[in-house]
């Protein structure tokens, strides 16, 4: 995006002329914001920092548009980018802290500086760069963690059975927050959580489902991909990983302001994972991109929905940073399913609505993980359930051309 | 109010100046506007990609408010039409509620807050208090809405009902209260012998020509009691302020000299309004009152009565707004109604956010009454049986003091008089400048 020319040095040029000729032209408004701005820059009491009453007006105006919409000043921005990265500099620790105690280790994410340094859980941080943790809240204390790639931070640590803390010099590395986690459920049933549509995402749920397939040392039988809680992430991912599941066909299409900027998504026919029968996971929680991704799946009949009803945002967001670090997330376009179903408020209706009941009992014969969670142990066993059937309905027609 | 408000516009073209300036001077440094350059961009963004059209007014008015949100409550955006009302309005009679001028809202997050109602106005006479938290206007929620909205939508024509969701700590739950608007024209100023040679003076607001009524007002009470006065009450309980200029010329009346505010502001720097020597009424003690609902200039007036030793400031402690607003018109017809000084006391106090803490710390309450029925009365002589009546005329000889003028035993109050002796801070200063006169006077016997 490119802005021809920033209007507001032209319009400064020209205010005395607009002052004496300002009956015959017609005002412009954004002429009033140059005039408000410098009526209080000049007039106002007390000084104020130009910079904050530049972010608070774009702020208030981005706050007239819908709930996706935001200004976002450079920390805030720069949060949001590593968010949708799922990648920044940094240790590589999962960190909470109670109000005022210290910044405690919950665990080091494997081969990270800190997880190579022989970080622990359960270790307390007691100072970042010789500065006390317990008075800083949680965000200031992981910012000053993190940082430039190949910069140090020195970090107190104690552990219970040392005599007393120690430091660490750790040199910050390119962190990455896997988005995909997974595991086989029962011999021939594997599992896939996508918790957000980060960059990469494709990649990591491909390399998983590879992963799954050798750890049972054989084809799939079935396949949960649980998209619950997630929150969305970056269309392109979200095609993409449709695109694992679907040899062809729409994935979806997004139409900008008054029908312009039409742009219909296809899967393409490289890349396609084996056909496995699957189940996608879905709740209130599943939004935007994982939207996308269980309305393609469902409109091509790929896999069954289970669950309950979607979030229902079917908006698409550009990110635009600005020159000062600072940026905005606009909604450009609304997106439809491969079917042009519009998402945005009503959301994807699963095929099979599962609430948690409330007297659930973890039954035995898988592990406690799946157990406990009803909706996964109900895709198991619709999964299970649905290959017996096409197993017995493929012995008939074995049979039949005998009969 | 409004219409020397609206007079005192600011010329705009001086604005336009100065912003050049200001851009000459700095370009070589560093470009003051880089970060107009960003706003720029965010709006040919928004109008260019968003996903529905909408309209650039509507995208700068709510940066404008944004931008206004950073700054104080008092200051407000009002676009041309509003300008155009107001000064129409400033012609015209307007119904109001008598709530206009007493809004506050101390905490951003909350809702309005009542500071005082004039007295004698619909709102007044409806019974809403100082300390009142407003609601609603209408059925429109006051949080997250400027005092300066909250006041259009309390004008209207005259004879038309506004209703008004008001909550008051002692109620169970909030009440809606109609009121009726009218126009609000009541004398600035109300003079009262409270008792002989005692005045009592109540400036209810610092509209212009305040100090006019009040050296009038003084005058009156002077004849009243035959020439020159004990003591004198200035209430300024419940006055929201007003002009700044005013308040300079109440105060220039009881102060002999020296400083009595100085306003600063990024524009103006520091100026200071002195006192004229010449016309000041200074034979006589004086005792200012003040509460919660004592706002802005009447706050001037209580912060250099205070500074300067000249009067005794009893009550609670006043408002807390030091801040001076003035409303800068724009080339484009809209305006600015901008807080461009904070002002401090003689002494270099600033009132914002603090307010005035009285000499004397008196709370208002209801005192115990005196014909208390069946409860406990003291036996005086006159209730035993075959006492000896008093001697003189109707058994009460009026006393009189030294110089043979008649006390308070002969003075006759008058309804006012005798309803304001209810008031317990009333009663409280009038004591103290008895008491004031009466040490004054043993003094001069042991000298």
């Amino acid at each position: 995006m490119r802005v021809d020319r920033p209007f507001f040095a032209a319009l400064l040029l020209t205010l005395p002329l607009s002052a004496t000729a300002k009956e015959s032209l017609p005002p412009d408004p954004a002429e009033s914001f140059a005039y408000v701005l410098a009526a209080v820059q000049e007039n106002y009491a007390r000084r104020v920092s130009q910079p904050d009453l530049i972010y608070a007006a774009a702020e208030s105006m981005l706050d007239c548009l819908d709930p996706h919409s935001a200004f976002l000043r450079p920390r805030w921005f720069q949060r949001m980018r590593e968010d949708t990265s799922g990648e920044f500099g940094g240790l590589g620790l999962v960190v909470t802290k109670v109000s005022d105690g210290p910044v405690v280790v919950h665990e080091p994410i494997p081969d990270t500086p800190a997880d190579r340094a022989g970080l622990q859980k359960g270790d307390e941080i007691l100072a970042v760069d010789g500065d006390p943790t317990a008075p800083m809240d949680l965000d200031t204390a992981v910012d000053r963690m993190k940082g430039r790639r190949g910069t140090a931070v020195t970090l107190s640590i104690r552990r219970d059975g040392w005599p007393g803390p120690r430091d660490f010099r750790l040199v910050r590395d390119r962190i990455r927050m896997k988005s995909v986690k997974g595991r086989m459920l029962e011999p021939g049933y594997g599992y896939a959580q996508i918790t957000a549509f980060t960059e990469h995402t494709d990649y990591y749920l491909q390399a998983k489902i590879e992963e799954l397939r050798k750890l049972n040392d054989a084809p799939l039988e079935g396949l949960v991909l649980d998209l619950r809680g997630n929150p969305g992430g970056l269309l392109d991912q979200a095609v993409r990983v449709a695109e694992l599941f679907l040899p062809g066909g729409k994935v979806v299409s997004t139409i900008g302001r008054d029908g312009r900027g039409i742009e219909r998504h296809f899967a393409r026919a490289r890349g396609t994972l084996p056909h496995v029968p699957t189940v996608l996971l879905v709740d209130a929680g599943s939004a935007s991109a994982a939207e996308i991704v269980a309305g393609a799946l469902q409109d091509h009949g790929r896999a069954l929905l289970m669950g309950e009803r979607t979030f229902g945002k079917g908006s698409v967001q550009s990110i635009i940073e600005l020159d000062d670090g600072s940026g905005l997330k606009l909604t450009v376009a609304r997106y439809y399913t491969p079917r042009d179903r519009s998402i945005q408020e009503l959301g994807i209706e699963p095929d099979v609505t599962v609430r948690l009941p409330l007297d659930w009992i973890p039954p035995g014969g898988t592990d406690l993980e799946t157990a406990a969670d009803y909706i996964l142990w109900t895709a198991l066993q619709t999964l299970k359930a649905g290959n017996r059937i096409r197993s017995s309905a493929r012995s008939d027609q074995d049979v039949s051309p005998d009969g | 109010m409004r219409a020397s408000a609206v007079a005192r516009l600011v010329s705009l073209l001086a604005i336009g100046g100065l912003a050049l300036t200001a851009q000459a001077k700095t370009a070589r440094r560093a470009d003051p506007y880089a970060r107009l350059d960003v706003f720029s961009k965010v709006l040919s963004y928004v109008e260019k990609e968003y996903v529905e059209k909408i309209s650039r007014t509507d995208l700068i008015q709510g940066a404008i408010e944004g931008l206004l949100g950073e700054l104080d409550p008092y200051s407000a955006y009002l676009t041309a039409e509003e300008v155009r009302a107001l000064k129409a309005k400033a012609a015209g009679e307007v119904g109001r509620t008598g709530l206009e001028e007493g809004l506050a809202r101390p905490d951003p997050a909350e809702p309005a807050v009542i500071i005082a109602p004039v007295e004698g106005s619909p709102a007044w006479r409806e019974g809403l208090k100082a300390g009142d938290r407003l609601l609603a206007v209408d059925g429109d929620s006051t949080e997250k809405t400027s005092i300066h909205r909250l006041v259009q939508k309390l004008e209207g024509d005259r004879g038309t009902v506004v209703r008004l969701r008001v909550d008051r700590p002692e109620w169970a739950e909030p009440k809606d209260i109609d009121v009726e608007r009218a126009v609000v024209t009541l004398p600035a100023v109300q003079a009262v012998t409270l008792a002989r040679s005692y005045g009592y003076l109540r400036i209810a607001f610092f509209r212009d020509r305040a100090d006019k009524e009040l050296s009038r007002e003084l005058k009156r009470l002077e004849a009243e009691n035959g020439g020159a006065l004990k003591g004198l009450i200035l209430d300024l309980r419940g006055n929201p302020g007003g002009l700044v200029d005013t308040a300079v010329s109440v105060s220039d009346q009881f102060i002999g000299q020296g400083v009595v505010v100085s306003t600063e502001g990024r524009r103006r720097k520091l100026e200071k309004h002195y006192a004229q020597p010449g016309g000041t009424r200074d034979g006589f003690p004086l005792v200012a009152l003040i509460d919660g609902g004592t706002a802005s200039a009447a706050e001037i007036v209580a912060g250099a009565l205070q500074d300067h030793g000249r009067a005794l400031v009893l009550g609670t402690k006043s408002f807390g707004k030091g801040s001076v607003q003035e409303i800068i018109e724009l080339p484009d017809g809209a305006a600015l109604k901008l807080t461009t000084q904070v002002y401090y006391t003689p002494k270099h106090r600033s009132i914002e956010g603090k307010g005035i803490e009285p000499d004397i710390e008196v709370r208002t309450s209801v005192l115990p009454a005196l014909d208390g029925g069946a409860e406990f009365k003291p036996v005086r002589e006159k209730d035993l049986e075959g006492h000896f009546s008093a001697e003189g005329k109707d058994g009460v000889e009026p006393a009189k003091t030294a110089d043979g003028k008649p006390t308070d035993a002969a003075f006759e109050p008058s309804p006012e008089a005798t309803k304001l002796m209810d008031d317990v801070q009333v009663k409280a200063a009038l004591d103290y400048l008895k008491s004031w006169e009466l040490f004054r006077g043993l003094k001069g016997r042991d000298r």
